[in-house]
């Protein structure tokens, strides 16, 4: 398939992204995804949900990583757990990565730092007010990051299809898809409005290197096409699994609840409960509004090569 | 651009349909699509009064659009409108061969409309309604996802999601709606797995669309953030931000109850902001695309872009 310009800017084969998922983008997943071509990335939170113990797994994640791989692969960071500390940013820039994904929270912070540090800046943003700051701020690339995509969403809900092409029409460097993408349709659909790589997370929880509960790969791939929900749409919506939580959240927003309600429903925790103990009842179990596309658990090697394979039978699909 | 199993249903030249908008979708709009190659569609209230008498104004509209085109088009039915017999009569003696349906149980008037000799594609936002349509004997679905203009599917499924879930589920022909505007949009719709897509927010911004003025220039000047979905209580539907929905959104967060939404939004706000111009105390259905659409244009050209841009989207996939 085409090369593209991240597939240049990142040093990779085949422009596909695997999403830097909290919690469980660990680094044989991220290893996995790059020494089959597309760029992996670590959470530095992989498998470690003690706030204290972060920086060492952080380090220990990266090195892992290196040993299973000499492709280059990436960190993501939240703003919004980070914030203002580079605690965790100088262990990657000492650890030698040189690519990082950021996202929730202002690109003011930090880019002009990784950048001094040599390293290559993508942020995720989800309108295009925010997509010609990332790039006013020196961001090499953008990652659109559409209404369908799994865990923290905009306000805004502009999906994949409306955002993609937008952004694409306002800044000038290279712009990734993410949000709804599981499959070489999809891959080649984002290349058509525009982006030059995709990114996907929920498509990589289910493989064999994820080190998300098993009982949760299993939610996703049991997943039908309404099985997520938005919720906390007057806090941070974020798309989940349906279930007992995602509904009793959904009864109080209906019935008007207040933030300070909300947050007393959703007590911090839920997330771990469902992504490395497999509560996938009662914890916040976050997945991409794609997971009915995802009816197996395959190796992230596999993911990588069925996109590049499908994505030249749908190009020419599209001449006939 | 190559032929797909929608072209040869429908016997158009190329696989654009022109969404059947409520009050707007005019028998000017729908010819002008079709002389173009593409599908119009009329809808039996377009430029109707609040009072008029819907069998007898269909009829009309149909009329016209004969005289202004020899191509196919279409009428389209939301299924729990009143008078849905007198208005399936009047489409089978107007010999009209092509009805979309919407909103409502494929399994009513699916098999009333065949026998008449139309072709009937049925509109779904799910997987399940797809197979139930093609279950009801269905030539076509139209997959449209949340970023569409107007009524909603409560599941919320995009285009991007929806599209290849409905593909990998029928055998029929799936044609994208929601969030399309240009040729990006149709060469990403195919690319999913249908094989058409159906615009309607990027006709309604054209010369021959009965759209009020103030509306197509509101539309022009939205931005990516232009649009919101209100209803999750009652329906959902997507329409401009302006003053009343902005109050609606308010009011719906706070808890209202359906029973005082319903009086809150009182009758005729929808044909108040699209046929009277009311942007501010009416309301106005529009897609999520509406940011992507920066100039009013022939209906015409519309299908011209799509059609041109189309080869040149893919030559840059290769």
């Amino acid at each position: 398939m085409k090369k593209t310009r991240i597939c240049q800017l990142l040093g990779i084969e085949y422009p596909i992204i695997q999403g830097g998922m909290t919690l469980i983008a660990n680094a044989e997943l991220a290893a996995a995804v790059s020494n089959a071509g597309g760029l992996g990335i670590i959470n530095p939170s992989a498998g470690e949900p003690v706030a204290a113990k972060i920086p060492d797994n952080l380090r220990n994640q990266i090195r892992k990583a290196k040993r299973l791989t000499d492709k280059p692969f990436g960190v993501n960071f939240s703003i919004q757990l980070i914030g203002e500390d580079r605690t965790l940013i100088d262990i990657a820039i000492e650890e030698g990565v040189g690519v990082v994904t950021v996202g929730a929270g202002s690109p003011a912070l930090h880019t002009k730092y990784f950048k001094e540090h040599g390293v290559k800046v993508l942020h995720v943003l989800a309108s295009v007010r925010h997509a010609k700051r990332a790039e006013a701020e020196g961001v090499d690339a953008v990652v659109a990051e559409g209404y369908e995509s799994g865990g923290l969403n905009s306000p805004d809900e502009l999906t994949t299809f409306v955002l993609v092409p937008q952004v694409v029409d306002a800044v000038s460097i290279p712009v990734v898809a993410a949000g709804g993408i599981a499959d070489a349709r999809g891959f080649a659909a984002a290349l058509a409005l525009g982006a030059e790589g995709v990114q996907m997370g929920t498509r990589f929880v289910a493989t064999i290197e994820c080190i998300a509960n098993q009982t949760y790969k299993d939610a996703v791939v049991a997943a039908t096409d309404t099985g997520t929900v938005i919720m906390g749409r007057r806090l941070i919506p974020t798309r989940a699994l349906k279930n007992e939580l995602t509904k009793q959240v959904l009864e109080k927003e209906g019935a008007g609840a207040s933030p300070q309600d909300l947050l007393s429903v959703l007590a911090s925790g839920l997330t771990e409960a469902a992504l490395l103990r497999g509560d996938v009842v009662h914890g916040q179990a976050l997945c991409g509004a794609v997971a009915g596309m995802i009816n197996e658990i395959v190796s992230a090697g596999d993911v990588v090569k069925s996109l590049v394979e499908g994505y030249d039978k749908i190009v020419a699909g599209l001449q006939a | 651009m190559k032929r797909t199993r929608i072209c040869d249903l429908l016997g158009i030249e190329y696989p654009i349909i022109q969404g059947g908008m409520t009050w707007i979708a005019n028998a000017e709009l729908a010819a002008a699509v079709s002389n173009a190659g593409a599908l119009g569609l009329v809808s039996p209230n377009a430029g109707m009064k609040l009072e008029g008498n819907v069998v007898e104004h269909l009829k009309g509209e149909i009329r016209k659009a004969k005289s202004l085109t020899d191509k196919p088009f279409g009428v389209n039915l939301p299924v729990r409108i009143p008078d849905m017999k007198e208005l399936i009569d009047v489409i089978i003696e107007e010999g009209i061969k092509v009805v979309t349906t919407s909103a409502g149980d494929p399994a009513l008037y699916t098999s009333l409309l065949k026998e008449g000799g139309g072709k009937v594609l049925h509109v779904v936002a799910s997987v399940s309604h797809a197979k139930g349509a093609e279950r009801s004997g269905v030539d076509a679905v139209i997959a449209e996802g949340y970023e569409a203009g107007g009524h909603n599917g409560f599941d919320e499924l995009t285009t991007m999601v929806l599209v290849p879930q409905v593909v990998d589920a029928v055998d029929i022909p799936v044609v994208a709606a929601g969030g399309i505007a240009d040729a990006r949009g149709f060469a990403a719709a195919l690319a999913l797995g249908a094989e058409g897509v159906q615009m309607g927010t990027r006709f309604v911004a054209s010369y021959e669309c009965l759209a009020h003025p103030n509306l197509k220039e509101a539309i022009v000047k939205a931005t990516d953030t232009g649009t919101v979905i209100t209803g999750r209580k009652l329906g959902l539907a997507r329409v401009l931000k302006g003053e009343f929905t902005s109050k609606l959104v308010e009011v719906e967060s706070a808890g209202a109850s359906p029973e005082e939404l319903l009086v809150f939004i009182g009758i005729g706000r929808s044909r108040r902001g699209e046929l009277d111009g009311d942007i501010i105390d009416g309301e106005a259905y529009c897609g999520a695309v509406a940011g992507m659409i920066k100039e009013i244009i022939g209906a015409a050209d519309v299908v011209k872009s799509l059609v041109e841009g189309y080869s040149a989207v893919v030559a840059r996939l290769q």
